[in-house]
């Protein structure tokens, strides 16, 4: 028996399958789309999560190595010059700190007058150490001194980016773990602040693409981009500027989500290209990381199950409406 | 040797013609309120269009670091001009620096106090007020002492980091630059919670240039062609004012200033908006008798000022006669 007799004796039963066959692919096609859009995004949020451990484990480091001495600190404020000693072995014992200081309230110590601030840095191969904070650098009116002062709380303070401020340098951008230090009383005395460069940060976050052609961006409290693969943006930009001037809608959606902190994804056009972002708060920093992934990239075995579904349901069709032909081929032929 | 000493005086004559003018130019150290941005793009463009040059001065324009006041340089010689607020320049004068006003810019005050927590600033009695430790920030002093609010002062340098942490309840902005820049980070700024003092009986004029009353005395010709070329170059910005962020962005980049051009252009919008007075329509760049006046009673009625600085003084209209006395 030929297919087309099988054709013309089961004509019916062939149509019949033809249809479910159809619908069932169809059926497939969209649970398919919402299946890999699932994984996808699953495995874009694992990116964020494994980037976010990554880099905590870095950040945990530094809290840690600055925390190990805050009790030394407290159990000596009677003696200033061991202040230099400490912000000295905070350096010595954590290489990933380039710079630390240990400092205090107007006048905590008569004998040091209104400043005193003992600050460590990282010189090339030599630890520098200096007094910091004079008339012209009021250290606790500066944002890593006083908003750890008013919250009386350890703070990451925003990355910042000084070229020269009255002889203290930083050429590169930098963060700051800041605590507060207390006295016996509880009292809060000064703060200690460790600086890291955020190189390291840079690096863990812009070498994860788990999506061809994506890429990571971090953002900080006021939407400051903190590390973008475009470096002219850091520091000079938010993610809500362009929405000053002109309206973008889902920029502005995206960016207020992130800024409050919260954990999601946005479908946006970037760039001229339907994209995929991806986004959730980074820790305990206040800041918030973004996966940016275009659409083609993000559902790419989608397409590829999608062609292989339409093929199907081409042939299913056909099929479907195998009965028809042989009716039609029958009655030419009469 | 007559002759050649006759040749080697037409030589000079004509080296002398034939130099450029800038390097005859007299030199005009001036020091800006704030690190480089749009709110001196008159200044700038003065200087890049060449009318400070036009009329023989060589000016240097400078930018006191964050934590190093325009007011120090001016004090120190470091500076011939400097720049600072109406009422910083009556409260100088009043404890005996002698400063007179050679150009104002600024018609409206553009002090804003922005509550943090969805707030009437006027109902944030004993709360944490951030504020700026480079400039006595006088409006909100006095108008807490008016309304007693028995805030608590947290002075800070610069930027809304130390609002966006929740370290203070408010903050004081200036309406060209932080308000911005809390734009910028999606901050909601609600008119209800924002105290905008200009619309509460306490707009007074703000920046203006100033120079020592000695230099004022001895440079009376350098002073008027500095605020002549100025008044031109915000004339300039006015009629131009994209080609003018270009040129501020310019000195932002040299600087090192962490901005964009979008903020840039925003700030000089609102710049220029302030520089219109409200009676009259216009840009007038003048200091105001009724507002130095204004200022004055303000800040008497606190124990601000010991003394009264009249119109006269601020201005220098009385320093020639006082000093031919």
């Amino acid at each position: 028996m030929n297919v087309r007799s099988f054709a013309t004796k089961h004509q019916w039963v062939l149509m019949t399958a033809g249809i479910f066959l159809t619908a069932a692919l169809v059926v497939m096609l969209y649970y398919g789309r919402i299946y890999v859009q699932q994984m996808a995004m699953d495995r874009a949020v694992q990116a964020l999560k494994d980037i976010v451990n990554s880099s905590f484990k870095m950040i945990q480091r530094i809290e840690s190595g600055a925390d190990s001495m805050v009790p030394l600190i407290e159990s000596h404020l009677d003696d200033p010059d061991l202040m230099f000693t400490y912000s000295q072995k905070i350096l010595k014992e954590n290489p990933d700190i380039k710079g630390c200081s240990i400092s205090f309230e107007p006048n905590f110590f008569q004998e040091k007058g209104t400043f005193f601030s003992a600050y460590s840095y990282s010189g090339g191969d030599s630890i520098i150490t200096e007094q910091e904070g004079d008339i012209n650098y009021q250290y606790f009116y500066m944002d890593w001194y006083l908003i750890p002062r008013q919250l009386n709380k350890p703070y990451w303070i925003e990355p910042f980016s000084e070229p020269d401020i009255d002889g203290i340098i930083v050429k590169e951008i930098m963060t700051s773990y800041c605590q507060p230090l207390h006295d016996s009383q509880g009292n809060t005395i000064g703060v200690l602040s460790a600086d890291v460069p955020l190189e390291w940060l840079s690096d863990v976050i812009l070498s994860h693409h788990p999506f061809p052609k994506s890429y990571c961006m971090l953002i900080g409290r006021g939407g400051t981009y903190i590390v973008h693969p475009d470096s002219s943006r850091l520091l000079y930009e938010t993610i809500l500027t362009p929405t000053l001037v002109a309206d973008y809608p889902d920029l502005s959606q995206l960016g207020r989500a992130m800024i409050s902190g919260q954990t999601g994804s946005q479908s946006m056009v970037v760039d001229g290209v339907d994209t995929h972002v991806f986004y959730m708060p980074f820790g305990r920093t206040g800041w918030s990381l973004a996966l940016v992934c275009p659409e083609s990239m993000l559902m790419y075995k989608y397409y590829l199950f999608a062609a292989l579904m339409l093929l199907l349901i081409l042939g299913s069709g056909i099929m479907m409406t195998t009965p028809l032909w042989l009716r039609q081929l029958k009655s030419r032929k009469s | 040797m007559r002759n050649i000493l006759g040749l080697s005086a037409c030589c000079m004559a004509l080296a002398l013609l034939f130099t450029p003018l800038h390097s005859r130019a007299e030199k005009f150290v001036f020091t800006t309120a704030w690190t480089a941005q749009s709110q001196f793009a008159g200044y700038y463009v003065a200087k890049e269009k060449g009318f400070y040059r036009e009329v023989g001065l060589d000016v240097v324009i400078q930018h006191p670091s964050l934590t190093s006041s325009a007011f120090n340089r001016l004090q120190n010689d470091e500076s011939h001009a400097a720049m600072f607020s109406m009422m910083s320049a009556i409260d100088f004068i009043s404890q005996g620096v002698p400063l007179v006003n050679i150009f104002q810019e600024s018609m409206n005050s553009s002090n804003i106090l922005v509550s943090r927590w969805c707030m009437n600033p006027l109902k944030m009695k004993g709360k944490k007020v951030a504020v700026f430790n480079s400039d006595p920030n006088y409006l909100i002093f006095i108008m807490a002492k008016t309304q007693k609010m028995n805030y608590q002062w947290v002075p800070f340098v610069s930027g809304i980091n130390v609002f966006l942490s929740g370290a203070v309840d408010a903050t004081m902005v200036v309406s060209y630059n932080e308000y911005l820049q809390l734009q910028q980070a999606g901050f909601k700024l609600s008119e209800d919670y924002l105290y905008r003092f200009n619309e509460h009986d306490y707009n007074i004029q703000e920046n203006g240039v100033y120079v020592k009353r000695s230099y004022f005395l001895t440079h009376p010709a350098e002073v008027a062609k500095f605020a002549a070329a100025s008044r031109k170059g915000w004339e300039w910005v006015v009629a131009h004012p994209k080609e003018a962020v270009s040129i501020v962005m310019k000195y932002v980049k040299e600087n090192n200033i962490p901005t964009n051009i979008v903020m840039q252009t925003l700030m000089l919008k609102e710049v220029l908006r302030l520089q219109v007075d409200r009676e009259s329509k216009k840009r007038e760049f003048r200091v105001r008798p009724d507002m130095v006046l204004k200022a004055n009673k303000l800040m008497k009625s606190c124990g601000m000022i010991r003394r009264e600085v009249s119109y006269d003084e601020l201005t220098g209209k009385n320093v020639s006669n006082n000093h031919n006395r």
